[in-house]
Order: C-alpha cells, then structure tokens, then sequence
C-alpha cells in the first residue's frame, strides 16, 4: 500500500504510521483508492516527479482529479480546463517534490483534499447533505459521475429539509442545494465547463476544480457559488413553493415566506407570500426579503388572533411596506437621486374555503381549478403601466402589452413609494383546484390563467412541491429571463401525508 | 508620558470603485482601488516613541557643483534643514557623491543616532562637502544600501540630491545597483539646477519607490529639503505589499499607481503562488493612495457573477508567521444583458484613464519636441491641454502653459512656444506624473 506523506484533506506533512491527519483528523486509510488512481495515472508511482511531467499535459489527466496527494489541485485544474492552462506553467515550474507543491499551492492540497474524502471516497450521489463537503463552506456537492451536469436529473429524491412551523409563526426558511441546470434550458453556465468529467474535483460548480473560499467566491476560478437563495424549496403540509434566480440574473431578488397559523376557531389558515425586488433599486433582494418576513409574519399572527382575513392582508401589506421603507438609509430621504430599496407584494391566505388575496405590483395570484368543471382565473390586477392603460380603455391588452412600458410598475413597496395602495380582494373556493401565487418571472411565460392551467402538471394539487418546480421549470425552459417565485396552495387543503412532503404534522 | 510600545501601525482602509456590470462575451475588468491609511504619525508630535527609521543623505558634490559656488553652499543649507528635521533616535548618515562615495558623518560605515549632539557634529561635518569630481549615482546608492542593511530599522529610507548627468558608469551599472537596492530601502530624488537628466532622476525614485522632482533655484533647496525628511519620518509601515489574486485563466493587463501620481508597477511583480503576486508600495505614514488594476477573465455567461481580483495590503514578516493583511478589497465581474448597466463607466476608473493618458501624452510631447518633430509634439501637447482641462488638473495645466500657447484648452488647440526656459521644460517633464484626485460628484 504506498503510503501518503501529506495528508489529503489538508495538507499537513504526515509520518509514516500516522493513521490520522495530526492537523484535520481525517482518516487516512480512505484517501487509498485515490491514490492508487494517482499511481494509474502516472504509470507505477506516485512519485511527484512523475507528476510534474504530467501535469504539463493536461490531456492525460482526464479523470485523475479526485486522486492523490497534493499533486494535484494542479492537475486538477488542468484536466478541466478549455483551453490554455495557466496552471500547468506554473506548475512546471514548481518544485518537483510534490509536499512543497502541496505548501506552495493552497488551493491544491485543500482540492486534492475535498475530493478524496468526498465524491472521490465513495461515488456520492448528486445531492451531497448539507454539511457532508470536508471543508464545510458550502453544501452543494458536484453532480454524479457519469451525468454531465447539464443532462443530471431533477432532485426529487434529494433529502430536502422542511422546517414545519408550529403555528402562527413564521418558520425559518430551509434551503436545499441548487437543482442542477436542466435538461433543455440553455444554461449560459455551459460555456465555462469543460467535456464534463467521470469523478469531478472541487466543490465550485463552475470549474469542479476549485474550492469555495470563505467569501463565495471559488478560489482557482473566481466564479461566484451559488448562494443558498439562488434556489429555494420549501414546503410545509398545505402549501409548497420554489424560488429560483433564473437563468440571465446574477442573483435571486425574489422572495417568499409560508406559514400555517391556526385560528381561534381551530381552523386553520395557510399563508403564503411572494416578494420581487425591483431591480433598479439599490438592494432589490434585501427588499424582497425583508417584506416576505414581515409580511408572513404579521399575517401569521393576525390570523392565529382571529382578525378578518381581508383586513389581516391589508395590515400585512402595510407592514411589509413598512419593512421596506426602514431598508432606507434615513440619510437619503429627499434625495431624489438614491433608489430606495423596493419590491412587489403579493400573499394569499387560505382559510377553509374562504381564499383571500392581497397585493401591491405586479406579482400575481391565480386560481386554477382541477378537472376543467371551472374557468381558470386571474385573481390580480397588476399595478402597471399596461393595466392602467387597459383599465383606462386606452389601448387593447395586446397593444398595451407589446408596448416596452408595460412592465413598469406603477405602484411598490418602499421608501419612495409614491403612494401606498394595498389591493385585497376574496373568494369562496367550491370546487378542488390550486392556488398559484407567483412573480412576473413566471407569468412572463405563461401570462393568462388559461396558459397557466396549461403547463400545470397533473398531481398538482397532491405534491404542491413538484408543481411548483415543474412551474419553475417551464419559466426556465422559456429563457429565465427573470428571477422565479410561484408558491402553490392546493384546495381543498392537504392535510399531512401527502407524496413527497416533509415531516408529518403530529 | 513615556511610551515604549512600538510605533502604531496605521490602520489601512481599501476602497474599491468599479462598473462591475461586463456585456455579454466582456473579458476586461477595471478597478480603482483607493488606499488609505489612517492613525500613523504624521503631523502629530511624538514624543518618547522609539524611532525605527533609518536614513542617509546622498549630496552631489561632483565638480560641477560650484557652478555656480551658491549651489554647494544651498545643498550644506539644504541638508542641515534635513539634519534638524530628523526625529530624535533615528539612525542617520550623510554621503558625500562624486564618481565614488564618501562617508561624511558618521562614518566607519555606520550610522548616528540623532540627538542634539549628534546633529551638531554632522552639521559641522557638512563643512567636508565640497565639490571635485565626477558623478556615479550607484556608487553612491550601493553605499546608502550597505549602510543601511546595518542599521536594522524598519523604516529605510534615502535623499539623494544630483546636479548632473551620470556620467562616471554606464546605464547597466545604474541599472544593476537599482535592481540590488530595490525593497531595501526608498529613496526621494531631486535635481538641481537644469543640467541633470529627468529620466536618470525619475528612473532612481520610481525604482526605489520614492518622490522625484527638480528645484531649479538652488536656493529653495532647503526648503524643499526638510519638506522631504518630515515626510519621511511620517512614515510608519515599510515594505508594504499589494498583494492581488486572479482567478485561473485570466490575464492582469496592468497595475498602475495612479495618485498622487502614475507608476506603473505591473512589471514588478514577485509571485506568491499560482494566482497570487505582490506588487511593491514601499512605505507609508498617513496617506492615500490609488491604484487602477485592469484584468481579462475568460467571459462567463450572462447571470454569472466573478471575483476578478482580490486586492490586498500585506505586510510581509519575518519567519514563519504568515503575511499581516492591513487591507482588502474585491474586484468583482457581473455579466448582463443589461446594457444601461453594462455601458455605464466608473467615473474614477475615466478619471484615471484619463490622468496615465496624460501623463504619457506629456512625455511623448517632450520627447517629440526635443526631437523636433513639431506635428507631433504640437498633437501630443495639446491632447495633455485638453486633458488636464478636462479632469481638472490645474497644476500640470499651468505647466503646460509655460511650454505651450493654449489657443483652445477644450479642443486642446496649442502652439508651441519658442525659447522655452529649461527650468520649464524639465519642471514638466518631471511631473508629468502627477495626478489629481476624481472631483466628488455633485
């Protein structure tokens, strides 16, 4: 068995008996297997000599990143990379004996390192828990072997992890690692991979060579992670919604909250609300997140004392705006120059059959019944340039539509909001259907009810959660243009156990 | 009261101004980073800490120093008014240059640690200055060198005053005592008179890291003297480094120090690893510095986000200990199809572009000039008029105008003066590289 003489995971100088890293503790029997794929790959011998001649090829290298010793945050790179590889020059001109290549290079060690204990050890699935990379900066885990990332699946049987919040409050968003780019979507994320490879290095998404700094940024490539609210899934009992940053925005200035709150009555009211930072705004995706926060959480706890649901939604939207407006620094008011903060509201509150829904902007609630006994329906009128000359019967929907002003908003939330006009509106539900709650990052690919209700999928009403991906889904197969919210509250209620949900009520 | 803690480091503070927004298939990043350090020394009175500074004075006194006789006489002033600007136990010594070099005071190949005694006796040695003999400006720098390697102060700094060409060595020998000097210690250079080289003089101080200027009447010399010791014993922190890391597969189009003014450092580069290189910045008191850092990644998608750089400010240590950081800053690239926000420049990244194109267009003026290619100085000239005008920078604008007629400052319209003082041209020359700061935004 050769024997390591730095240890895998970090780096550290090993003796001969160690049979644990006297730095990080990492077991050191584990790292075997891939140093024996070191030893494939340079022929008999580990010997850093040998590495060296190879990682001025990078053409060897295929498929020995996840091995060995140090050599090779170097190699790793190389075997990754299109085109020129600055690496290998540096590398050649390193100092053959492979302990100071590891010192000299901290990205190398900690590479060779995240590998050989993670997907390299035992052929991880896509979807590594949380918590499981050895370096601990960042939970997504590189795709399978044998998917290139752009074909790998949906992450449906991925351990997703549901908070289920006791009632009227409103629970802590969990997070699940990003989904993989889909199958059809063209992922501008292509251009910087490489042919994708067998056994992928570091856990950067974007060159599978690097390691993820403390800053999020990757530390060989520069490539941002992915931040935990590029994608979002959640879903409690009733209610199930997915945020997605689409496929052009560099960050996701969507934002959405959900919470169940039980009545005075023993009822129960199932919340959800979708926020859209505006994005000429300084700091759009605070915006978003601190109105769905505050929003979710007043509704939660006005509807847990027993307020009237339209009035509970009026308050909400308020406070929500309130919420916003305080994101202002108190230094800039009056200064005509600084863009406050500001976003787009819309909630829902289903309460037996009684649907309530408020909102300010251009985000939307639709109602979609099951079965075709019903017309879908919009449930919103936008606070927009195109509704407002709709409404004013001044242009046809299609005109007004077409016109480049018709996404201007003509009401938000925020500091400099001109005036603060929450719309609610309520409804009595009688017969089984859902209730979509999105941002105009989806309806932008399905703008009618009807469209809506055509790219529904089927099962809707029983897996909220996979509506709401697929919905996800058909926005990004149309371009993803736009940052994607949609929350999905099934009616009647689904009450625990449905396929797919998290924890079960007690 | 007494205080025998080592001087207090100033506290760095980075500032990065930048468009990070790049269209689709943008490779180029640029960056200002703005420097500051606070909480250092300068201007307030110290008293009892420990000096840890060490510096030696280099005075000309090749022959032609005695023309006229004034000019010896202003540099003895000139170096006393340095002498008794010097913070009481900081190590000095003064070097007399001609082809060789001479130690004046102390001597013995050490240094002295002023007090009131010890400035007394190197005054009175002053009197040893006299002018014979050629010019060898490295010899006189490979002393200051030897000199100060005993001195094991952190702060190592050097003044060097010349009147003339070097003539004594060849521009290879010049060349190899900078390159052995380099990160040993800073120097500030001054000519005197107009009968010195400006590229020899600026050639000195950008190596070391240190201020070049002229002082054409001898007799402002010490002035201009004492000026430059109290700078320098404002400085706090030696051999600072700004360290930056690129990404993989990008390429660092340049590094300049663009205020107070242009140097550009991109060549200077030591590599700390892969992706990691240190750029000299020689030493620092209170002060504030810019820097334009201009990278090419490999262009990701629209929606991706990229470090392009992470600059920092590092201060190397001794042993094993690693690199203090004083500093840090990132240089960010976010692609969009947005081209409102794509299209939009840095207003300091126009701003400096605009100052290193000045300079250059300054110096490419000269040289034409001297050249007597009239077109071409007239075309360059009158680009650094508009320029100046432009971003503001009056003291090169009133430079200018003693070397050119400015018909047109806007279109930079400019005739070039007949019988233009050399005291002028070198004067221009010679600062060419000085920068002004971005105006605030109204």
């Amino acid at each position: 068995m050769p024997q390591l003489t730095v240890c895998p995971s970090c780096a550290e100088h090993l003796e001969p008996e160690d049979k644990f890293c006297g730095n990080c503790g990492a077991p050191l029997a584990d790292a075997d297997p891939p140093l024996l794929g070191a030893e494939h790959l340079t022929g008999a011998d580990a010997d850093a000599e040998h590495l060296t001649g190879a990682d001025a090829d990078a053409g060897h290298l295929t498929g020995a990143d996840a091995d060995a010793e140090h050599l090779t945050g170097a190699d790793a790179d190389a075997g990754h990379l299109t085109g020129a590889d600055a690496d290998a020059e540096h590398l050649t001109g390193a100092d053959p004996d492979a302990g100071h290549l590891t010192g000299a290079d901290a990205d190398a060690g900690h590479l060779a390192g995240a590998d050989a204990a993670g997907a390299g050890r035992d052929g991880e699935s896509a979807f590594g828990v949380i918590g499981d990379a050895p370096t601990g900066s960042y939970s997504l885990a590189p795709p399978a072997p044998g998917h290139p990332p752009q074909a790998a699946p949906a992450p449906q049987a991925a351990p997703i992890p549901v908070t289920v919040p006791v009632s009227s409050s409103t629970a802590e968003r969990s997070v699940v690692p990003p989904a993989p780019p889909r199958a059809g979507a063209v992922d501008p994320r292509q251009g910087m991979l490489a042919q994708p490879e067998p056994e992928p290095a570091g856990d950067c998404v974007s060159c599978e060579a690097g390691t993820v700094g403390d800053d999020g940024f990757c530390t060989r490539c520069g490539h941002r992670a992915p931040r935990e609210r590029d994608h979002v899934e959640r879903q409690l009992p009733t209610v199930a919604a997915v945020s997605d940053k689409g496929l052009r925005h560099h960050r996701n200035e969507d934002a959405f909250a959900l919470a169940e709150a039980e009545r005075p009555d023993g009822g129960r009211a199932i919340i959800a609300v979708v926020c859209d930072g505006v994005s000429s705004a300084t700091r759009p995706d605070e915006a978003s997140a601190a109105a769905s926060q505050a929003g979710g959480a007043q509704l939660a706890n006005d509807l847990a004392d027993g307020a009237e649901p339209r009035q509970a939604m009026h308050e909400a939207l308020l406070t929500a705006a309130a919420a916003v407006s305080a994101l202002a620094p108190p230094e800039a008011a009056g200064d005509p120059h600084f863009n406050a903060p500001a976003c787009t509201c819309v909630s829902a509150v289903l309460i037996g059959d009684l649907l309530t829904v408020g909102w300010i902007g251009d985000s939307r609630a639709y109602w979609i019944p099951a079965g075709g006994t019903q017309e879908p329906a919009r449930l919103t009128e936008d606070d927009s340039w195109a509704a407002r000359m709709v409404e004013a019967g001044l242009m046809s929907e299609a005109d007004a539509y077409a016109d480049p002003r018709a996404h201007a908003i003509t009401g938000w939330l925020g500091a400099d909001a001109e005036e603060l006009d929450p719309h609610t509106a309520s409804f009595h539900l009688d017969t089984p259907g859902v209730v979509l709650v999105c941002t105009d990052g989806l309806w932008n690919y399905a703008e009618s009810a009807a469209e809506l209700a055509a790219v529904l999928p089927s099962g809707a009403r029983t897996d909220p959660l996979g509506c709401a991906r697929s919905l996800v889904q058909v926005a990004l197969d149309g371009g993803g243009h736009d940052n994607v919210t949609v929350a999905v509250l099934p009616f009647p209620a689904v009450d625990g156990g449905a396929e797919g949900a998290g924890e079960r009520r007690a | 009261m007494a205080s025998f803690e080592k001087p207090e480091v100033p506290v760095f503070s980075t500032e990065v101004f930048q468009n990070e927004y790049l269209p689709e298939g943008g490779a180029e990043v640029n960056a200002i980073v703005t420097v500051t350090a606070t909480g250092g020394g300068t201007g307030a009175v110290r008293t009892g800490a420990p000096a840890d500074a060490a510096v030696v004075v280099m005075v000309d006194c090749s022959g032609s120093m005695d023309h006229p006789p004034a000019k010896m006489r202003n540099a003895r002033d000139a170096t006393a008014a340095a002498i008794d600007t010097l913070r009481d136990g900081v190590s000095f010594a003064v070097v007399a240059g001609t082809h060789t070099a001479r130690e004046i005071f102390p001597g013995g190949g050490r240094l002295a640690v002023a007090d009131a005694t010890t400035r007394e006796q190197a005054k009175f040695a002053l009197r040893k200055l006299t002018a014979s003999g050629g010019t060898a400006i490295g010899s006189w720098l490979a002393l200051a060198d030897a000199l100060l390697a005993g001195a094991g102060a952190s702060i190592r700094h050097g003044i060097l005053l010349t009147d003339g060409r070097n003539e004594h060595e060849s521009p290879q020998e010049l060349r190899a005592v900078l390159d052995a000097c380099a990160g040993h210690f800073t120097c500030d250079c001054r000519g005197v008179g107009t009968d010195w080289e400006v590229k020899e003089v600026t050639q000195v101080a950008s190596a070391l890291l240190g201020t070049a200027d002229i002082v054409a009447d001898p007799g402002h010399l010490a002035e201009d003297f004492r000026q430059m010791m109290e700078s320098a014993m404002g400085k706090e922190v030696a051999d600072v480094q700004l360290r930056l890391w690129t990404p993989a597969n990008s390429l660092i189009a340049f590094v300049k120090q663009v205020a107070p003014s242009v140097a550009d450092l991109t060549a200077r580069r030591a590599d700390v690893n892969a992706r990691t290189g240190d750029y000299p910045t020689g030493s620092w008191g209170d002060e504030s510095r810019d820097y334009h850092v201009c990278v090419r990644v490999q262009p990701a998608g629209v929606g991706q986000e990229m470090l392009a750089a992470r600059v920092s400010l590092v201060l190397p240590s001794a042993g094993d200990e690693p690199p203090r950081v004083l500093g840090q800053g990132l240089v960010r690239a976010v692609w969009t199809d947005d081209m409102a926000a794509s299209t939009r420049i840095s207003p300091q990244v126009a701003h400096y572009t605009g100052q290193a194109e000045l300079a250059g267009a300054i110096q490419q003026g000269l040289e034409a000039r001297k050249a007597g290619d009239t077109d071409r100085a007239t075309a360059k000239l009158g680009r650094a008029v508009q320029l100046a005008a432009e971003s503001g920078n009056e003291d090169t604008a009133k430079l200018l105008a003693k070397v050119v007629d400015v018909v047109d400052e806007a279109k930079g319209t400019v005739r070039l003066k007949r019988g233009v003082a050399d005291a002028d041209e070198m004067t221009l020359e010679t600062r060419s590289t000085k920068t002004v700061r971005v105006k605030k935004q109204a």
